[in-house]
């Protein structure tokens, strides 16, 4: 299994990279911004602190003075997070990725947690299981629908079904995945008044019927996201088994008996599976902001729908906290895919 | 009695609005059991074809026109496909295939891919088929601990050798070898020959050697077949061709090969190219490159008989 | 790669179907911007934003087309900009009358109705009067006023002003009128004044009447002008309907047309210029990596890899956010993410031409690098490059879509994502306003379905591999 260790060792390697790629390009972005975001942040912080001092208040007998202590005590708090260097510089970067990597992000401008909570956080913390929860699950049908109709597409290629889903792929791919969430709320939620508009179910968390009323609410967004996206998969998959169909090891184990059905969805798709992992990682890239603009179409309180509330308010510590979780979010998944990658490429996982 | 008799068969091409290539055009042999026959020519000449044809197992657009194949007897062209798979492929026939880096699926073991002919074919319980391929792979003088490797793992040679087990586990009548040791260097090249020469005397099995190499051919084979074009335009007994080719086709590929029996001059390659199989010329297809031609070569050449099971395809002989 | 030629890249590109459905798309959306930038003029395209340019078009009413889908035949919301004008004097007093003909053949009343003028003029205030003229020859009068008076003897200036159907003098002249006429009793309070305009004559025009009286109507104002240099400068007539133009209002009284036919000339140069620059910028990239080799190669991939790695959604969003968001600054974004894909591959092809035994050739002469990759390689991958500019166009509408969807969009112009951003958070979807929805999602999908087809035509007349299966 060291290869499969080494394989993995390599890709996490390259994966912080990009985790520190990100950081820097937020910095550079945001750079000024940022540091009225933190100055600002230390302000309101410090302010709270001191007039929730009553006696130290107290010790105040003119308002101008005790304005004065706060400004000198704020100057302190700023110079000794250095502050007052440049955002370029070594030991600013330093802080602030200390603080990404902890997701730090301090505290939200208008945007409240359920708890009433302002920390980015735990806002962010809120909101990314139930993104976790429909994307995952959207995704796992994706990949089998794809998989299946792909594989079905190879087997038969040039007839009628291979045709319908190249056209399938070309015709979703074309569409807006957000677009067909509004198209399917007004044909299913306002015409044919199958499934609620909104994904957020109208009862609290805590009652027992929550995680009933919490698939209901899902499954509108859900099918939409499974029905738009396995199409593309459907068609990288029927490629690739398309093309494995040709190798001579197919003519093979044809020849040595091993029946048609195994054929494809053995040999065939098992020697897909690694590209197929691969291209597909590369693909969530292309879906993953249509899948999170989705989610504020369908009030799914979710990452997505912070994002578009935060947008909407301008909310930037937010906002920015939001790049780096749902930056991670995509590392993360492209890294189960290479972790796929290695379990199915026996070249992978011994050599 | 022949193990295996062709005649007149035919396996063309159909690609998409294009004239289908005649691969095989009208090919007749006879291959008597326990005896092996080389086929010889340039690639592109049909002999993978051939081989393939034989299996029923030619890749789309290709299709068998016509012609007749008996194995021992039994006309194999009047069965269905189901009746074919069943009867015929891998247990009668079975196949070596070009390229043995590709011929493993590189995603299943070893044992796994050789217990598959004997699972599915012959119904065998996991369990035995096992322990079968383990003696296969024995035959072949390989070691049991292959069996939980991938096809990765083993060298070229190897490889071809888990071929050769898998091709002979069901104990076939005919065994094509399609370039058996092509990509393959030369210490390995003469393992796997001598290997496929002692599993045809113990084994009595028939071998149709597909290849370009005249020196392989000349180690193994009892008669050899030239092809050129889709068509055999000599067959003879091994020594014979060697020491005496007729067809200009044959003298050029023995001019062209390097000495193997201490020849002193150097070798001289077939000027120009194989035809286009889609449109070949009109009469004997080796004219255009045949440093004898006659005007009558612009007509089809005559099957000439030269005594004990020799034939030329030639008009100098007609 | 083998060398080609347009012509025979076109005769490939010609073989394939669903390549010439790609180009009468692409013709169709070129031909839809020409519309757009000759009919819809640029004005109401500049004041998409601001709602009073917009207060004579009824709010969130479907496309006039929707008639004949639903089978009801609700009227059509009408503009009238172009009166018959006629002048004539009697002494001092010049009457100006704008009369406006209109059929009405519709089963419903309309909403409301509306009429705009603006004056010119001096001391003594003109006088206006509106009247109405049934197909049945009935003629109403409903609305008489004055100007307001200014000092004797000052400057003539404009006065604009407007009769709403609203107005109460209004619903009581009508009463009147169909009280002497008609011999109908209508209490002025209950019924609106386009019913007793617009319906069938007889009793039940006191309950609001049964049908509509479909016909011809002349809406006549007359005004009288004291003045000697008085004038009317404009009037219009706006009859409030249910449906309006192809494709329908939205919430803020916006015509959707103007966005939608304007959205194509911006959605196709967004895309098409960012595709373009991407795919250059990647192309040069992957060659200059590839030819040079080496470390320079080594450090330019793994840049490419980390740069592939970055999810673009979140730093476009920081972009648009920190940096600002007008449509040349969008599109520079996208560019900044688009490029990486195509360095890649343009790498792998540039390494197999490098190792072309003629370019060895024109390296052995002595050729500096930068000439055998611009004038050598880089030529040889223009059929590669357009095949990728085609399907990059797509990516790049879709994502500018997307941006202004999540409201991040160029506030100065309307893009088809911006008219989807106001129509999801106004709930078009959820309220059933499917035209806000649906047309401007239906031209997104036709453009990138557009490029899609031919980029797709164009991979399979440049990979002669693909055609087979």
């Amino acid at each position: 299994m060291m290869g499969l260790m080494g394989f993995l060792i390599r890709r996490v390697l390259n994966m912080a990279a990009v985790l520190l790629v990100t950081v820097l390009l937020t910095i550079a972005i945001l750079g000024p911004s940022a540091d009225a975001i933190l100055k600002r942040a230390i302000e309101q912080e410090t302010r709270a602190e001191i007039l929730q001092n009553k006696e130290l208040v107290g010790k105040f007998k003119d308002p101008r003075e005790l304005e004065d202590y706060v400004k000198s005590q704020i100057q302190g708090k700023v110079a000794s997070m250095g502050l007052n260097d440049p955002w370029y510089s070594p030991r600013r970067l330093w802080a602030i990725a200390m603080k990404v990597m902890t997701l730090d992000f301090g505290q939200s401008y208008y945007i409240r947690g359920y708890g009433g909570s302002s920390n980015v956080k735990d806002i962010i913390l809120e909101s990314l299981p139930r993104t976790v929860l429909l994307f995952g699950t959207a995704t796992l049908l994706i990949a089998v629908l794809g998989i299946l109709v792909g594989a079905a597409a190879a087997r038969r290629a040039g007839s009628i079904l291979d045709k319908a889903v190249l056209g399938y792929a070309v015709l979703s791919n074309s569409f807006p995945l957000w677009w067909i969430g509004m198209l399917a709320i007004l044909v299913f939620s306002y015409t044919l008044r199958i499934f609620p508009a909104r994904a957020t179910p109208p009862i609290l968390p805590s009652d027992p019927a929550y995680p009933m009323a919490l698939l209901y609410h899902m499954a509108l967004p859900l099918l939409t996201i499974a029905l738009i996206g396995f199409g593309g998969w459907a068609y990288i998959v029927r490629n690739l088994v398309a093309g494995i169909l040709q190798e001579d090891f197919i003519t093979v184990a044809k020849a040595r008996g091993v029946p048609e059905r195994k054929i494809v969805y053995g040999h065939a798709l098992r020697s897909a599976a690694p590209p197929i992992v691969t291209i597909i990682a590369l693909a969530l890239s292309g879906s993953f902001g249509g899948a999170m603009i989705t989610e504020a179409v369908f009030d799914w309180p979710g990452l997505g729908r912070l994002y578009w509330e935060a947008i909407g308010l301008l909310d930037v510590p937010v906002i920015v906290g939001l790049t780096y979780v749902s930056t991670l979010i995509f590392l993360l998944s492209v890294f189960i895919a290479d972790v796929l990658y290695g379990v199915f490429d026996p070249r992978v996982r011994v050599g | 009695m022949e193990a295996l008799a062709v005649e007149e068969l035919r396996a063309y091409y159909f690609p998409a609005d294009k004239p289908p290539l005649r691969a095989v055009d009208g090919v007749s042999f006879e291959l008597k059991g326990g005896l092996s026959m080389g086929f010889v020519g340039e690639s592109g000449c049909g002999k993978s074809t051939l081989g393939l044809a034989l299996l029923r197992l030619l890749p789309s657009p290709g299709r068998i026109i016509s012609g007749a194949v008996r194995l021992n007897g039994v006309d194999l062209m009047s069965l269905s496909e189901g009746e074919f798979d069943r009867i015929v492929r891998w247990k009668r026939i079975s196949m070596i295939f070009q390229g043995a880096m590709n011929a493993l699926s590189p995603v299943y073991t070893i044992g796994h891919q050789l217990s598959e002919p004997l699972v599915y074919r012959l119904g065998l319980p996991k369990r035995d088929a096992r322990e079968l391929s383990i003696k296969a792979l024995w035959e072949v003088g390989l070691d049991e601990g292959i069996m939980d490797r991938y096809p990765h793992e083993l060298s070229g040679g190897m490889k071809q050798r888990v071929m050769i087990a898998m091709a002979l586990a069901l104990r076939p009548d005919i065994l094509i070898a399609d370039e058996p040791t092509t990509a393959l260097d030369v210490v390995v090249q003469a393992q796997i020959l001598n290997l496929l020469k002692d599993l045809r005397e113990r084994l009595s099995i028939s071998i149709m050697l597909l290849t370009h190499d005249l020196g392989v051919v000349s180690e193994i084979a009892d008669a050899i077949a030239v092809m050129y074009a889709g068509e055999i335009v000599e067959l003879g007994p091994s020594d014979l061709i060697f020491s005496d080719p007729k067809h200009p086709y044959t003298r050029g590929l023995l001019a062209a090969a390097p000495r193997i029996r201490g020849g002193k001059s150097k070798p001289t390659p077939i000027l120009g190219s194989p035809p286009d199989l889609a449109n070949p010329p009109k009469g004997c297809r080796f004219r255009p490159r045949c440093l004898t031609a006659i005007p009558s070569c612009e007509r089809a050449p005559p099957t000439v008989e030269l005594g004990s099971n020799r034939m030329v395809r030639c008009w100098l002989y007609g | 790669m083998s060398a080609w030629s347009p012509r025979s890249l076109w005769a490939e590109y010609k073989r394939c179907k669903v390549g010439l459905a790609g180009l009468a798309l692409f013709a169709m959306l070129l031909a839809l911007s020409v519309i757009a930038i000759a009919s819809v003029p640029l004005d109401s395209y500049r004041q998409w934003n601001n709602p009073s340019h917009w207060t004579e078009y009824p709010r969130a009413a479907p496309p006039a087309w929707a008639n004949y889908v639903t089978g009801l035949k609700l009227p059509e919301h009408m503009v009238l900009r172009n009166p018959t004008v006629r002048q004539s004097a009697a002494g001092w007093v010049r009457v100006v009358t704008h009369t406006y003909y209109f059929s009405f053949l519709y089963e419903a009343f309309p909403d409301d109705f509306l009429f705009k003028f603006s004056l010119i003029y001096g001391g003594s205030p003109p006088l206006v009067e509106l009247s109405a003229e049934r197909p049945d020859g009935l003629r109403m009068l409903l609305a008489r006023i004055a100007a307001p008076p200014r000092p004797e003897g000052s400057e003539a200036r404009a006065y604009n002003s407007a009769i709403f159907s609203t107005d109460v003098s209004l619903k009581v002249n009508l009463a009147n009128c169909l009280a002497d006429r008609v011999g109908v009793i209508v209490s002025p309070d209950g019924i609106s004044p386009e019913r007793m305009i617009f319906a069938k004559e007889g009793p039940s025009m006191a309950e609001g009447g049964t049908g509509v009286l479909k016909g011809d109507y002349a809406f006549q104002a007359r005004f009288f002008l004291f003045g000697e240099g008085d004038d009317v400068l404009s009037s219009r007539l706006v009859i409030g309907g249910k449906v309006f133009g192809p494709f329908g209002t939205d919430d803020l009284r916006r015509d959707l047309s103007v966005g939608i036919l304007w959205g194509t000339p911006i959605a196709l140069s967004i895309g098409v210029s960012v595709a373009i620059l991407s795919v250059s910028i990647g192309i040069a990239y992957g060659v200059i990596s590839g030819y040079c080799g080496g470390r320079l190669d080594e450090l330019m991939m793994r840049l490419n890899d980390v740069a592939y790695a970055i999810p673009a959604l979140p730093f476009l969003i920081l972009l648009a956010l920190s940096l600002g968001r007008s449509l040349l600054y969008m599109m520079a974004y996208l560019v900044l993410f688009g490029w990486v894909g195509v360095a890649k591959v343009a790498r792998s092809v540039a390494l197999q031409i490098k190792a072309a035994p003629y370019i060895e050739a024109v390296e052995l002469l002595g050729a500096p690098s930068r000439r055998i990759i611009f004038r050598h390689i880089a030529p040889q991958l223009i059929p590669y490059a357009m095949a990728n500019i085609a399907l990059s166009v797509p990516a790049a509408i879709l994502a500018e879509a997307g941006l202004s969807f999540i409201g991040l969009g160029d506030p100065t112009m309307p893009t088809w994502g911006q008219i989807l951003h106001d129509a999801q958070i106004h709930g078009a979807a959820i309220r059933g306003l499917w035209w806000w929805a649906l047309s401007p999602g239906v031209m997104l999908a036709l453009s990138s379905l557009a490029f899609v087809m031919m980029g797709y035509a164009l991979d399979r007349a440049l990979n002669p591999k693909m055609r087979g299966a």
